[in-house]
């Protein structure tokens, strides 16, 4: 290959613009694409992609040449990313066909987990998918084995004030689908883990089975910002 | 189902009949609103601040369910939005996926390899890789896994080598420029021609095998295309059970069968090999609480083995030839013998490379393993503790194939090595006697404790400490014997004893049970230390250092070449005529005027299991977004390792070796000792990128500096092994490696955006280019003397060095890798003066790229992918090593290069 041509091939990669974020237009009219948006790349919302390519003989599992290991990190505290979990639903079930009274109920149903109590914590949800079946195995069931306690010492949300944030509950990840549930106090001492000061916020989860044993997902706290307040 | 998951019983209930829905979704509702106040009341098992807050228990219980089945809903691609955002969602009862796929290579896509002649049509190759997964989760706590996977490949060799003419085998050198001597008389023979009536009659039985040359290349004149065929299956299958939320077990079961047909330089003398593993494992864990975590594992392993000549079950063959004394165990020991001729392709030879030298070979190994881990949290303090055992067991282990026997013929009767086999005059001549069927076992066990401290967000600290527990391989037979007293130089008096004999014990061999050839190291104690630091309070910048002692057991391969193969129950003779005169004669080599020697294999009893410390310093930093930076320093010193010593070795000097020998009345020791040791310093520095605008990386530098005194061969001088000090041969230098993907950001909605293009979009869409680039350094080597020049029975003479021997890059050819005339033949009976591993083979370059594309069927998750890989896709002429033996004609050139460019198609069907 010659030296222009991967230039132009890197350069066009890197030109590719990163996700906007909805803020503006109310959930209930996104369409599914927005939906993704917000819950995979989004100010709240991020994928960490590992990669790795296997050569040789016989090499690869059931054929996967390149594995990716991609770990979706989102808040799920944070609003955007439960209205887009609801708008999936709505959307899945075309609610917009659904007469008064079965979007009556709906709503009702979906309301608490829209408007989840969150006032007290952050929460951070951690799904994984593998396109190598044994990585996603070993990453499942380390993710089913793990306690608050066993997280105490791997698990973490860092900022500038905090570092290193001390995991307050753990709810392993079930087969619905939202993933692996880290919760961190939104106050310490009295003093909010979030303020304007900050710039970023660090979600970090050591010594995870397999090729790539750190997780380290970086968000930034301006991104938050609706309304002039950070939502997180 | 789960009537915590309102909507989906719900929607279900709606989806049954719209009374009936309606019926029972407020049923629901009403069960839910129960449920949660319950669950709010009381204790909840997944972690305790739930019990005391109300907000955590409707975290716990936030659940999204997207699952068409259950809710009956399908009126839009709902799989499709499921595995988009939430992988777990695919996790259905009863979902199955899997793959099917054939990864394709033929000789017709291939470059031609660098010493493939020109002209000619490539070797055939067929290779042939297939297969299918299978997954479904049978129930939300059930996932099974199974894959199938062949392999099929039939591939031309391409194998240069050196083999006489059919001139010469008739006896006729007048145009090799070689002047051959009558052994009889000392002059040259009549116009450089060994009458036809002078050429041996085993000679001339084994001619009928030899090749004729096929090559022009005066030095290179034969070509051997035979095909390498490699089969395999592979079959493995894996069972996940979640009993409960803290039970859960893991199953699983492999076996691979292969059997493979390799290739010797010369055809007619290549062999198979069978091979057949399979493995079960268990592995169980179990939460006693959040803070207190078990899991146990147990796992079987068996592994066949057998590598047969080609010519096994060729009942006759051996004695067919007329040489006496050679007495094979069964027909899986049939096959030429190895016949060694300085300057040309060995008969035979070669063993483990396709060679018939050493075979059989055949092992049943057993392994059984239980493994017990205990974690348990306290505070800061991780805690870990646990233990291991294993059973292992080796049967049937055969090593032999000298039973066949081995004859060099150097050349030093007539001047030419194959002249001398024409008159069946050998220089020596080694057989083995008896049976070497071994039956071992071993039962090693290890405990363990560590603890893994986080002092503050910026310090943590770790420190462990194991024992290990590892006895040396012991014979399931009476038949592991030693000489005793066992000294480096065996004094004049000395006898063979049997372990465990009261001869044994009398000899102060005690505790040392029979079949047990090495008193058990007990003070295996293995402490570690690491200390993290974390400057800015976060993983974005971390500095580590540990400091480690192990130690590395004594391997199976020890064990295997000294139990068991001892006189009086296997034993190795060895003659050796004089190199005035030749006494031996190849009809019946072993009961000629030359007295044999008989070599002893002993291992020191009071060996112990080598020491290791290495010690390492880390900084991980993440540069930018995405962007990880890793530069470590590790250090390694092993002492203790284990090297074979050859002792009862005669001083350099006239005449035959076995009257300079210490010990006149034994051939050769081969003790196995802790004398050795290595030196390893290594710089790594890795940068990566995480996959980001359609684009990762993997790149790795690392910098190897690692010095030892093993030898893998005999030395250059047994009685000093400082001189063998030197940089390691097996790992290059410096090494690079860049591993990237990129998954082109082209097509509808991607940057590059092709809608524009309409339907013809869709051809440019989903391509991703990927690739493995590796540039290495070569590997360090050193120049050999032909045959034993100095005259002590040691095999390993380097000559002598009055240059570098390096040639300017510029220079090199296969036809001179290295300066010759730089090395010269030393003083005769005196040893050379060049260094071990003091040149370097051809580094490598290798480009494997591949370019994929991959096509969504449908929105399910249906999907084809097409794939075109180049392996070495630019077709580097990757040489092999130079030939190393000083005065032969091949000396400094190279006869030999590693793959040339392979391209592979593939198929993939995704479900």
């Amino acid at each position: 290959m010659s030296l222009s041509i991967a230039t132009l091939l890197f350069t066009s990669i890197l030109a590719a613009g990163a996700a906007e974020i909805p803020t503006e237009e109310p959930f209930w009219k996104w369409p599914l694409e927005k939906a993704v948006q917000v819950l995979n790349s989004s100010a709240w919302a991020r994928q960490e992609t590992f990669t790795r390519v296997v050569g040789g003989v016989g090499s690869g599992v059931s054929g996967e040449k390149e594995i990716y290991n991609t770990f979706y990190v989102r808040f799920l505290s944070a609003r955007p990313i439960r209205e887009a979990f609801v708008r999936i639903q709505q959307l899945q079930h075309n609610y917009e066909s659904f007469t008064e009274e079965e979007k009556r109920r709906f709503d009702g149903l979906t309301q608490p987990n829209l408007e989840m109590d969150t006032s007290r914590w952050v929460v951070v949800t951690v799904a994984f998918r593998s396109n190598d079946p044994n990585e996603e195995s070993s990453v499942r069931r380390y993710l089913q084995a793990q306690t608050r306690e066993t997280l105490k010492t791997r698990a973490f949300l860092s900022t500038q004030r905090f570092p290193q944030v001390e995991i307050a509950a753990y709810f392993p990840p079930r087969e619905e689908g939202v993933g692996a549930k880290f919760v961190f106090p939104r106050e310490l001492g009295g003093i909010p883990l979030v303020t304007g000061n900050g710039d970023k916020i660090t979600f970090e989860l050591t010594d995870v089975p397999g090729a790539n044993p750190r997780l380290r997902s970086t968000f930034s706290l301006k991104a938050m910002v609706v309304n002039g307040k950070i939502i997180l | 189902m789960n009537i915590r998951y309102p909507i989906i019983l719900l929607l279900s209930a709606m989806f049954l009949s719209p009374v009936a829905g309606r019926i029972l979704a407020a049923q629901a509702v009403q069960n839910t609103e129960k449920e949660t106040q319950q669950a709010n009341g009381r204790k909840n098992s997944v972690t305790e601040p739930v019990e005391s807050d109300p907000s955590l228990a409707s975290i716990a219980q936030y659940e999204v369910r997207m699952n068409e089945q259950d809710s009956g809903f399908v009126r839009v691609g709902s799989q499709t939005i499921a595995s988009v955002v939430n992988p777990f969602t695919v996790r259905k009862r009863g979902r199955m996926y899997g793959s099917v796929y054939e990864y394709h290579r033929n000789d017709n896509f291939d470059a031609r390899n660098f010493f493939d002649p020109v002209g000619h049509r490539l070797p055939e190759y067929k290779r042939n890789q297939f297969g299918l997964s299978y997954g479904v989760f049978a129930t939300e706590k059930l996932n099974i896994f199974g894959t199938f996977e062949g392999l099929r490949i039939n591939k031309g060799s391409t194998i240069l080598s050196h083999v006489p003419t059919p001139e010469q085998k008739r006896g006729d050198f007048s145009a090799t420029g070689i002047t051959i001597l009558d052994p009889l008389t000392g002059l040259p023979f009549s116009n450089n021609v060994i009458p036809e009536s002078r050429i041996h009659p085993v000679a001339r039985k084994v001619l009928v095998r030899m090749p004729d040359p096929n090559q022009s290349d005066p030095d290179r004149n034969f070509i051997n295309n035979q095909p390498v065929i490699n089969n395999a299956n592979s079959i493995s299958a894996r069972i996940d059970y979640e009993f409960s939320r803290k039970a859960k077990l893991f199953a699983g079961y492999s076996i691979r069968e292969a059997n493979d047909i390799r290739v010797n330089p010369l055809p007619d003398f290549g062999s198979t090999a069978e091979r057949r593993n399979q493995s079960v494992n268990l592995s169980y864990s179990y939460n006693f609480s959040p803070n207190l975590i078990t899991a146990f594992r147990l796992g079987f392993g068996r592994e066949a083995e057998q590598e047969l000549s080609s010519d096994a079950g060729s009942d006759g063959l051996l004695q067919s030839l007329g040489i006496a004394g050679l007495k094979i165990l069964d027909a899986n020991d049939e096959g030429f013998p190895s016949f060694d001729f300085a300057g040309y392709a060995s008969l035979a030879g070669g063993g483990g490379g396709g060679g018939q030298a050493g075979l059989p070979r055949t092992s049943y190994r057993n392994n059984l393993e239980v493994t017990g881990n205990v974690t348990w949290v306290r505070k800061s303090h991780r805690f870990n503790f646990g233990g291991e055992i294993e059973f292992n067991q080796v049967n049937d282990q055969r090593t032999g194939g000298t039973r066949r026997g081995r004859f060099d013929f150097t050349g030093y009767f007539t001047g030419d090595g194959f002249a001398d086999f024409l008159l069946g005059i050998p220089n020596t001549a080694t057989r083995g006697v008896g049976s070497d069927r071994s039956d071992l076992r071993r039962r090693p066990w290890k405990l363990y404790v560590a603890d893994e401290w986080k002092l503050n967000p910026r310090f943590s600290f770790s420190a462990s400490l194991a024992y290990n527990y590892t006895p040396f391989y012991r014979s399931m037979h009476d038949n592991v014997s030693f000489f005793h007293p066992l000294v480096f130089e065996p004094p004049v008096s000395g006898e063979i004893i049997v372990t465990g004999s009261e001869r044994a014990e009398q000899l102060g061999l005690k505790g040392l049970k029979k079949g047990q050839a090495v008193y058990t190291d007990k003070n295996d104690w293995e402490p570690r230390l690491g200390l993290a630091y974390s400057p800015l309070g976060n993983s974005r910048l971390v500095f580590r250092s540990s400091f480690a002692i192990t130690y590395s057991p004594l391997d199976l391969r020890r064990a295997l070449g000294n139990i068991g193969l001892n006189y009086p129950f296997f034993y190795i003779e060895r003659a050796e005529s004089p190199r005035t005169s030749p006494e031996l004669d190849l009809s019946n080599p072993f009961n000629s005027a030359t007295p044999t020697e008989l070599t002893i294999r002993a291992i020191d009893p009071t060996i112990r299991n080598a020491y290791v410390m290495s010690w390492n310093l880390s900084q991980q930093y993440e540069i930018f977004r995405n962007w990880n930076l890793e530069v470590a320093y590790q250090g390694r010193r092993a002492v203790r390792n284990d090297g074979t010593l050859a002792s009862n070795v005669a001083l350099p000097g006239e005449g035959t070796i076995r009257d300079r020998r210490p010990n006149p009345h034994f051939g050769r020791f081969d003790i196995v000792t802790d004398n050795a040791s290595a030196s390893v310093n290594i710089l790594n520095a890795q940068l990566r990128k995480r996959l980001s605008r359609s684009f990762s990386l993997q790149s790795e530098f690392s910098w190897n500096r690692t010095f030892t005194d093993e030898t893998f061969g005999d030395p250059n001088n047994p009685r000093n092994l400082r001189a063998e000090r030197s940089i390691a041969g097996q790992a290059p230098g410096k090494r690079l490696s860049l591993n990237y993907i990129i998954d082109l950001p082209i097509g509808r909605g991607k940057s590059l955006n092709t809608a524009w293009l309409g339907r013809v979009s869709w051809l440019l869409e989903g391509w991703r280019l990927s690739g493995i680039t590796t540039f290495q350094d070569g590997r360090p080597f050193n120049p050999r003397l032909r045959g034993d020049r100095n005259n002590d029975g040691v095999s390993g003479d380097r000559p002598d060095r009055i240059g570098s021997g390096v040639l300017p890059a510029a220079e090199r050819s296969i036809d001179r890798w290295f300066v010759t005339e730089h090395f010269l033949a030393p003083e005769q009976y005196s040893y050379g003066n060049s260094g071990r591993n003091i040149l370097l083979t051809p580094g490598e370059r290798t480009w494997d790229i591949s370019v994929v594309r991959r096509a969504r069927l449908t929105d399910d998750g249906k999907a084809l992918e097409i794939r075109l890989q180049m392996f070495n896709a630019f077709n580097h002429a990757n040489l092999e090593r130079p030939y190393a033996t000083y005065g032969t004609s091949t000396f400094g050139k190279i006869f030999g290069a590693n793959d040339s460019r392979e391209i592979e198609i593939a198929l993939k069907y995704s479900f």
